[in-house]
């Protein structure tokens, strides 16, 4: 295992500097960093070229220069790792530094949410195969799947932030949008219902007809302007959380599971006007948090409490209920720092950002108020990032677990008298993630370099937007710098992934 | 049962009706809209510097930022014309043509923003960041050397280098300085120096990060003159000193990687313009810059609700700038949004929600004819537009660009975006400037112009405004090469052009039409498409050329370089005493009458020799919120901010 591990990495470096020699000789070659000078009419351009020049080491041939730069990133085994500078005399390193966070602030949260999502819907159309869902399902995904990010940012940009900014000014929505929407609605909820046409007509007609009566409350009391939950709608929400996570994890026939999470539930509409009283000025992230980490505690011990036999299975139960319930008090209290925040001057009225990474206009220390700025502006890059890169996972979700489910052992599962829920959820799923894994080590360690598309689109300054700057000013060093990390990344990302899977498959062994 | 039916029944209706009351919070009412002084610029370029003398800091951003934070002699206009801030002080010429002197008079009563007064002191780093002999002497550091000066300045090595005499003269009073050149100095409006807050610089080079006290702002004056006068003399301890504020000038004021919070470093953003940088997240490449309270070194602001608050967001997406303005995202935009874009805002435009003045930036596409060696190649041109050829190039060389297709590229390139767009028709100024109607008149561009082929007079003109007017050129330029290869036709070709061109899309996109319209003329175009373009720009190989020239200012000899037969941008061998002769006038102190007939001359020569064309300005747009008023833009830097004084809601 050692030595295959020290083999890969020794292969590893190879490929890396391998690549970035390749790389940084033809970027050398192709571009020409003096360009934009060329067509400048400034009386000293000789003195400008000049200066370049001698900044840039342009009068060494690229492959000698390449070893310069090399110098400086071996410098990390003296312990200054240096990348050298930017054309602009910026450290190449500090940019990186900065646009880092930024980038993973972007595509994050919109990974995890296409993993999650898309790998419950894959598991869900399997489950359901050749349904009303898994067709409709597989035509979504490869409907997004086939869009270009930039057209879906367009889309999203017309619709989700200048069309909902200006349906705000009034807050009510109009008799068009009072039907469609639950006509389109209705459709996707009946969809994952399911059943024969009879109940699937009529689970739609209730779906529809409910929330055509919920539009005309809503406008009613104005919700979209001020919304809000309330304690009874909190709790509910969070006992309906509970029962579907007691459902999946001991079966929906389990009181003790469930009893379980509806105690958490309730702890979470108890706390919920203590929790209210904390000012926002007094939290942050940290803060927060730590919260959370009580409150998942909390939770754990709590369901625990109800255990007779199945005691872990009653706190993971407990835990997973605390997390969501935590989720909805803060959604709560987002709906409630709304108002005030769209009717600030720094958002006048228009809370959907088409651009930028935060709101710079908005002085506050008020948490929820970040929290809120932040969440809207991450609104349509994740959104955008999210319908594109889902497709995968479905696919990818649906078709393992329907391997997995034609093998023998699971028949034997069901042969013995195991529940479908055992069999799917124990013996199904869990060997059907393991080819996911790959597939999902290999674009977290993408997630970097991956989205200079969405970035400036989005007016985000991450890696791909140093990325396409250090291209189009032919700035090398910086060039160098971005790719350097992406393909260190990627060549690590690999190297996890098959570590991973021997982990995970027994049948696979590394080494011989 | 029922009685648990009931309880569910009751405990659903009280559950809805306490949900409901969850559910309904109280509104606030909205912000008052008239209250509205904040205005948000969208822009493609990050902002990195406070300063742009530094030459790495020299973005259209960063002189947008800093003519808003800072402001001194003169400025360009909307024509664009140079227009003189007599708010900031005078200046004039005081002394003849050939021992050439102009003084610069600061009006008293100005300060900085930290209440310093502005004098004539403050002129003088001027001097240091533009003179290599001052480096040299004052122990900076040589500018041309691998080391380069200590203050790594981008001026170093233009006119104002090469012809100042000693150091500048500082008036007794301190309110004036008087700068000594060895001959006239035909860019002398624009070339005179401008205010820093040096007590600033000696208070960093201590080691201070806060503002300090008017006493201690007076000494730091006092002593950054010592140091400047001691340096210069040779004083060893002001120059140790003198370098390290170069490398706090050169260093301190760039934010390429890091944020900047005024809080904590007041001393960078103290200067005298209507804004001054408040703070810079780099995270988010946004730039808030707040009103000066103590301005008073340009005209004043706007009396009715003024831009209290100036934000630039960065966005560089063409399309993502247009949402963004349609979402009140950003107020501000100019830039080239591509043709949907701008189709997207002519719709805005004409239902009244945003503003949009089509416009054109200052710089301009241009097609370039060899007639001989570029500068540094030894091998001899020999193409077939080579003036060695005589008459016989000429010819070609006239019909080359008779059949060059300006008005095809400029209605496939520039009317998707500026539905007034029309062709350039000066090398030397540009539309709107002192000069262009005067040039025009007398380049042999706008006029009529014939040529005798056989004993057969053709008449032609260069300003071509229909696909029918082309035709007649083209069959114009295929008789010129008949003339030299009778067999030449349309479909025949006689002459073999290699024509460079750089990678630039909008070039690329037009390949084809270049192509085919010249062969009309019996030319077959090869096309050396490349990004590597101005290292060959001097090739023998290539005897077309076609890039854009940057106009960066609206001085007589600007172009000078470019047409001069030892000028430093003429790539293509272009050699006519004549002109020379011309060029040198321009260089000299002339009227303004005196320059557009010079100018015109030079011009009409150039289209004589048939050496080149302008093609067209790049387009630009300038949107901007409804509610905003007063924005007019200028094809030179600072572009769009240049009224600043003129904005308000």
């Amino acid at each position: 295992m050692l030595a295959f591990i020290g083999r890969r990495i020794a292969i590893s470096f190879l490929i890396l500097f391998g690549s970035s020699f390749l790389v940084y000789n033809m970027e050398a070659i192709a571009g020409d960093p003096l360009a934009s000078l060329a067509e400048s009419s400034a009386r000293n351009k000789a003195y400008l070229i000049s200066r370049l020049t001698a900044q840039l080491q342009l009068d060494v041939p690229p492959p000698a220069r390449y070893f310069i730069w090399l110098k400086g990133v071996f410098s990390i085994f003296i312990g200054h790792l240096d990348f050298g500078k930017t054309r602009a005399g910026g450290s190449v390193l500090e940019l990186i530094g900065a646009a880092v966070p930024v980038t993973l602030r972007l595509v994050t949260a919109a990974t995890v949410l296409a993993i999650v999502l898309g790998i419950s819907i894959g598991v869900l159309s399997a489950i359901r195969q050749y349904s009303r869902l898994d067709y409709s399902m597989t035509f979504v995904s490869f409907l997004f799947f086939s869009l270009p990010v930039f057209w879906i940012a367009v889309l999203l940009k017309q619709y989700f932030a200048i069309g909902f900014n200006d349906f705000l000014a009034s807050g009510q929505v109009t008799m068009p949008f009072m039907i469609g929407i639950p006509l389109a609605l209705g459709l996707i909820i009946a969809g994952f219902i399911g059943g024969e046409r009879r109940r699937f007509w009529i689970s739609y007609g209730l779906a529809a007809v409910g929330l055509f009566a919920l539009l005309i409350l809503l406008n009613l009391i104005n919700w979209f302007q001020s919304p809000g939950l309330g304690i009874v709608l909190v709790f509910l929400f969070s006992a309906g959380a509970g029962i579907v996570i007691a459902g999946l994890n001991m079966g929906f026939e389990h009181k003790t599971a469930r009893k379980a999470a509806l105690t958490v539930a309730a702890i979470g509409a108890v706390l919920y006007y203590p929790f209210n009283l904390i000012p926002g000025e007094w939290l942050n992230l940290g803060l927060v948090a730590l919260l959370g980490v009580i409150s998942i505690v909390v939770g754990v011990f709590a369901a625990g409490a109800w255990a007779k036999e199945d005691r872990s299975a009653l706190r993971r139960i407990g835990g997973l209920t605390a997390f969501f319930t935590g989720l909805i008090l803060i959604l709560d209290k987002l709906m409630q720092v709304w108002n005030p925040y769209v009717n600030s001057d720094a958002i006048s009225g228009r809370p959907v950002p088409t651009i930028s990474a935060a709101n710079d206009l908005l002085s506050t220390n008020n948490y929820w108020w970040q929290l809120l700025d932040v969440l809207l502006h991450l609104l349509l890059p994740t959104l955008g990032i999210m319908l594109i890169s889902f497709a995968g996972y479905v696919r990818y979700a649906r078709s393992s677990l329907l391997e997995v489910m034609n093998m023998d052992y699971i028949r034997t599962a069901r042969a013995k008298g195991l529940t479908e829920r055992t069999v799917v959820v124990r013996h199904a799923l869990r060997n059907a993630m393991i080819p996911l894994t790959t597939l999902i080590a290999f674009d977290l360690s993408g997630l970097i370099g991956g989205a200079f598309i969405t970035e400036a689109i989005y007016g985000w300054k991450g890696m791909g937007t140093i990325f396409l700057q250090s291209v189009s000013n032919q700035d090398l060093n910086l060039l160098m710098g971005v790719f350097f990390l992406t393909s260190f990344l990627a060549v690590m990302g690999n190297l996890l992934a098959d570590l991973a899977y021997s982990a995970l498959d027994p049948r696979i062994r590394i080494g011989k | 049962m029922k009685a648990t039916r009931v309880t569910r029944a009751l405990a659903l209706t009280a559950a809805t009706a306490l949900a409901l009351t969850g559910l309904a919070t109280v509104a606030i009412a909205p912000a008052d809209a008239a209250a509205k002084s904040t205005l948000i610029i969208g822009d493609g370029l990050g902002w990195s510097s406070l300063n742009v003398n530094n030459p790495d800091e020299n973005s259209a951003i960063n002189n947008d930022v800093a003519y808003l934070t800072g402001q001194g002699f003169q400025y360009y206009d909307a024509a664009p014309k140079l227009q003189r801030n007599t708010y900031f002080g005078s200046f004039d010429i005081v002394k003849g043509t050939k021992d050439f002197e102009v003084k610069y008079n600061v009006k008293p009563g100005q300060v900085w923003s930290d209440g310093t007064p502005i004098d004539a002191v403050d002129l003088l780093l001027s001097h240091i960041i533009n003179s290599s002999a001052y480096s040299i002497k004052a122990g900076l550091g040589d500018p041309s050397s691998t080391e380069g000066s200590a203050f790594y300045s981008g001026n170093y090595g233009g006119s104002y280098d090469h012809n100042i005499v000693g150091l500048p003269t500082l008036s007794k009073d301190h309110m004036s300085v008087t700068l000594h050149y060895s001959k006239f100095q035909p860019d002398w409006e624009t070339q005179g120096p401008g205010g820093t807050p040096v007590h600033t610089l000696e208070a960093l080079a201590d080691g201070k990060t806060t503002l300090q006290s008017a006493a201690a702002n007076k000494a730091y004056k006092a002593k950054f003159l010592a140091d400047y006068t001691g340096a210069y003399a040779g004083n060893k301890a002001a120059q140790t000193r003198l370098a390290a504020i170069g490398k706090i000038w050169t260093n301190d004021y760039n934010f390429d990687s890091a944020s900047y919070d005024s809080a904590a470093k007041p001393l960078l953003a103290v200067s005298n313009g209507a804004y001054l940088l408040k703070s810079y997240n780099n995270a988010t490449q946004t730039v808030t810059l707040d009103l000066n309270p103590k301005y008073n070194s340009g005209h004043p602001l706007s009396k009715v609700n003024p831009v209290k608050t100036i934000v630039f967001k960065y966005v560089q997406d063409g399309t993502a700038s247009v949402q963004a303005l349609q979402n009140g995202d950003i107020n501000l935009y100019q830039g080239a949004p591509g043709a949907a874009g701008y189709s997207t805002l002519q719709s805005l435009a004409s239902a009244n929600s945003i503003g949009l003045l089509g416009g054109t930036s200052g710089t301009y596409e241009h097609i370039d004819l060899r007639t001989g060696n570029g500068p540094g190649t030894s091998d001899d041109y020999n193409g077939p537009f080579a003036s060695s050829h005589g008459q016989k190039a000429k010819d070609l060389r006239l019909a080359f660009l008779l059949a060059f297709p300006r008005f095809a590229t400029m209605t496939n390139q520039l009317k998707p975006f500026n539905s007034n767009a029309s062709l350039l028709n000066s090398n030397f100024t540009l539309p709107g400037s002192l000069y262009y109607k005067a040039v025009t008149a007398k380049n042999g561009l706008t006029t009529g112009q014939s040529v005798t082929i056989a004993g057969t007079k053709y008449s032609y003109n260069f300003n071509v405004t229909s696909e029918a007017q082309q035709t007649a050129n083209e069959a114009i330029a295929l008789k010129l090469v008949q003339k030299w290869y009778p067999t030449a036709s349309a479909t025949k070709s006689a002459v073999n052009i290699n024509l460079l061109r750089s990678g630039r899309q909008m070039r690329v996109e037009n390949n084809a039409v270049i192509v085919q319209h010249e062969a009309n003329a019996g030319f077959s175009v090869s096309n050396a498409t490349t990004s590597n373009w101005l290292n060959r720009l001097s090739e023998n190989q290539f005897d077309a050329e076609e890039f854009a020239w940057v106009l960066n200012n609206t001085n007589a000899d600007a172009s000078n370089p470019n047409y001069l037969s030892d000028g430093g941008n003429n790539h293509t061998g272009w050699n006519d005493s004549a002109l020379d002769g011309i060029l040198h006038k321009l260089e000299g102190k002339n009227s303004t009458a005196q320059i557009a007939a010079l100018q015109g001359q030079a011009e009409s020569i150039i289209t004589n020799n048939a050496w080149t064309l302008p093609i067209y300005q790049w387009p630009q747009v300038t949107a901007f919120s409804k509610g905003l008023f007063g924005v007019k833009g200028t094809p030179i830097s600072p572009t769009y901010d240049w009224n600043y004084w003129e904005w308000h809601f």
